[in-house]
């Protein structure tokens, strides 16, 4: 065992982290450095005794518990404060909301506006009105006159005479 | 691993506000003891340990029982204290550049105020001098009692890492104090 070794041993064992060994011993009683290395950790042992441990002074408590509920009651601000921003952003942000929520209902309906042209729904409205005029309702007895054009004037004055007109245009009708 | 504290911790995650109080009382001189020797001024200490205990009320939520509880605690006053130390020796260094050894006032100096002895001063400057690491480490097992597996877990290194730390803390301890360990005699007290 080298002496290195040894003194590291040494120092371990004073703390209990390494065991006295019968090589150590043997090593100890041949060496006079390593006994005298380990005489200096002895009485390093007792210089250290000399730094007493200390307790917490007077006034230590009060002083650490003021501190702890100043911070709790920091804390309790701050988190107050934490909702009360978060309410105020909430309510500043209704109107945009608001606003946005519309102009997105404006332009969901938009479209169906815009696919239907002026002049279409203008000529829609015409055409209502077109249906309601008395021609257009009598519109196949127009359409029968067209075959009537075709008839030869003596079938038509054959056909004045048997009935009347309306009735033997619908029996012409295909 | 049943670990009572971590229990504690737990229960004070889920509302239990007095398992934070007793948690408190059980580590609170612990804490107080740990920042002196980390901080060397008994005010730093104590308003240091109380940083700790806020850092442990707040920490409730995302508390995960994944190493003792006294490992977790430890390593938040050990960074907290190193923090600490880091603005400190930041507002040490003068304009020209120099860094200048942190003042060790009697009035101010906890351990010193305590004893006011020479040896007291003479340790607690050696133990001042040590890095951040080795000082945390030698502190954490000689004075606190952790195991090297603990400590580890503190210093977030192998145990292997802790066993250099505290070997060559012990090295620096016993060349700086010189005066007073001698293998020729007993503890010499330079009074």
């Amino acid at each position: 065992m080298r002496c290195e070794e040894l003194h590291e041993a040494l120092v371990q064992a004073r703390y209990g982290a390494a065991e006295e060994s019968a090589e150590q011993t043997s090593h100890l009683a041949s060496c006079g450095e390593c006994r005298a290395f380990a005489s200096e950790q002895t009485k390093l042992d007792s210089v250290l005794a000399h730094s007493e441990s200390m307790s917490a002074g007077p006034g230590f408590d009060t002083r650490f518990f003021a501190r702890l509920q100043a911070e709790q009651a920091s804390n309790a601000r701050a988190g107050r404060a934490a909702r009360s921003r978060r309410s105020w952003l909430w309510w500043s942000l209704v109107p945009t909301l608001t606003a946005a929520a519309a102009a997105a209902l404006m332009l969901w309906r938009k479209p169906e506006t815009q696919s239907v042209p002026q002049e279409d729904l203008a000529l829609a409205t015409d055409l209502e009105l077109v249906q309601e005029l008395p021609v257009v309702e009598h519109l196949d007895e127009a359409e029968a006159l067209e075959v009537l054009a075709e008839l030869d004037v003596a079938e038509l004055d054959k056909l004045a005479h048997e009935q009347p007109v309306g009735d033997s245009v619908k029996e012409a009708k295909p | 691993m049943h670990d009572p504290d971590a229990a504690l911790m737990l229960a004070f995650a889920r509302g239990q506000e007095q398992a934070f109080v007793t948690l408190y009382r059980s580590y609170r001189d612990r804490m107080v003891s740990y920042c002196a020797r980390l901080l060397r001024d008994r005010a730093q200490a104590e308003e240091a340990a109380q940083d700790v205990f806020l850092k442990l009320y707040r920490a409730r939520e995302s508390y995960q029982p994944q190493s003792r509880f006294s490992t977790f605690l430890y390593r938040i006053a050990t960074n907290h204290c190193w923090n600490l130390r880091a603005r400190l020796d930041n507002k040490l260094v003068q304009r020209d550049g120099t860094t200048h050894e942190r003042a060790v006032s009697p009035g101010r100096d906890a351990l010193a105020a305590l004893e006011n002895s020479e040896l007291h001063d003479a340790l607690a400057a050696a133990l001042d001098q040590l890095p951040d690491k080795q000082r945390s480490a030698l502190v954490l097992v000689h004075y606190e009692g952790l195991s090297y597996k603990d400590t580890a877990g503190v210093l977030d290194t192998s145990e292997g890492a802790v066993k250099s730390l505290i070997h060559r803390a012990r090295e620096t301890l016993t060349r700086e104090l010189a005066t007073f360990v001698s293998a020729e005699g007993e503890v010499q007290h330079a009074v």
